[in-house]
């Protein structure tokens, strides 16, 4: 698969290359087998979450005091088991109220933890990058098609421990071995939240380079970027954001 | 949390109260400040296009393409940030906490039902 997406020059738009470019890779790795889903289940989590806002089940639910208490079925547009559309859907439509239990019911339900992990790496990165063509005006891109018909790795990292969060992550300080790459000494607890499926990790972080800054650049508290905004206007965009949608990490 | 570090890094005066949107006149010292917030909230309120784009073009009059893009950007990050944090349920980090306290009294995020630390 070439670049033949997000061609934004061919839509007579001024984006930074860098951010069709890492949007293309992102494209490609979506579209091969990952860790725990397949190239075609890939794709297809990336479709469900295109969904999930125009889903009436959700929309109830996100309205309702107790969401548990209104059941119902999901408006799917894939074959993907219920338990996988309906994790994918409340990453997306109704997040804050993400709980412990709540993950520990999907395991029971047959989502495993590290394939939750991988579901919530595709869908948000997706997401993110769909959002991008929402707030420009832009119709989304069409998704790629499966790139391989390989079993998924199902590579699981060793050093993976529990205590944080609701999933397995690696410790601090436990970037080593194969996941040497991903960071240096110690870094933050969001940047280890999805370590459990390390690509996942590298996926996202490529991403947020081109739509924010890298991680390095966040912990050194970088002010001076290639980008037409200071650091503290980029602030006033994160917090409104967060605080909208009640995440106060 | 970030922002109140940067406009600190920058000398710049800050006030909170932008992130909770009450006040679209706080940090006037940082440039187009209002027509960011305004652009970067109907974007997470999933406004319609017909709406949006009043904001987005607002935010173009006054500054410029390259900012809007970038703007998008960075609004969309966020969008993707918030889930993963929620998603694996992610304490603070120790130093951020201590900061955070007193950033929460600020904000008087209290008084939001949903809001947890």
């Amino acid at each position: 698969m070439g670049d033949t997406f997000f061609d934004y020059a061919a839509r007579d738009i001024e984006i930074r290359s860098d951010l069709a470019g890492c949007f293309n890779v992102y494209w490609r790795q979506l579209s091969a087998a990952g860790t725990w889903f397949t190239a075609s289940e890939r794709i297809a989590i990336a479709a469900e979450s295109r969904a999930a806002f125009d889903c009436a089940l959700c929309l109830r639910r996100k309205n309702a005091l107790s969401p548990n208490s209104i059941t119902g079925t999901h408006a799917a547009v894939t074959d993907l088991p219920p338990v996988v559309v309906e994790a994918i859907h409340k990453v997306i439509t109704d997040q804050a109220r993400i709980t412990e239990s709540y993950v520990t019911e999907l395991r029971e339900n047959g989502l495993s933890e590290a394939a939750y992990v991988e579901l919530v790496g595709i869908t948000v990165t997706v997401f993110s990058i769909d959002e991008f063509h929402r707030a420009m005006g832009l119709p989304l891109e069409a998704l790629p098609e499966p790139s391989d018909t390989l079993s998924p790795s199902m590579y699981s990292p060793p050093q993976a421990t529990h205590g944080t969060g609701f999933v397995a992550m690696l410790p601090s300080d436990g970037a080593v071995g194969n996941e040497g790459d991903l960071w240096i000494n110690r870094t933050a607890n969001v940047h280890r939240a999805l370590s459990l499926v390390p690509n996942a990790v590298r996926e996202w972080v490529a991403v947020m380079k081109a739509q924010y800054m890298s991680m390095t650049d966040i912990a050194t508290m970088q002010q001076e970027f290639d980008r037409s905004l200071s650091r503290a206007q980029m602030e006033i965009v994160a917090a409104r954001v967060s605080s909208y949608i009640d995440c106060f990490y | 949390m970030m922002l109140r570090l940067s406009v600190n890094h920058d000398e710049t005066s800050s006030d909170m109260d932008l992130i909770t949107g009450e006040s679209r006149d706080a940090l006037k010292d940082v440039p187009f400040s209002a027509e960011l917030a305004a652009f970067a909230e109907s974007i997470a309120k999933r406004d319609e296009e017909d709406v949006l784009s009043i904001f987005r073009k607002s935010l173009a009059a006054a500054s410029s393409q390259e900012v809007v893009v970038d703007a998008a950007a960075v609004a969309a990050n966020f969008q993707r940030m918030v889930r993963i944090a929620d998603s694996t349920g992610i304490p603070l980090d120790s130093p951020q906490r201590t900061f955070s306290e007193k950033v929460w009294n600020e904000l008087k995020l209290d008084r939001m039902s949903r809001a947890h630390k």
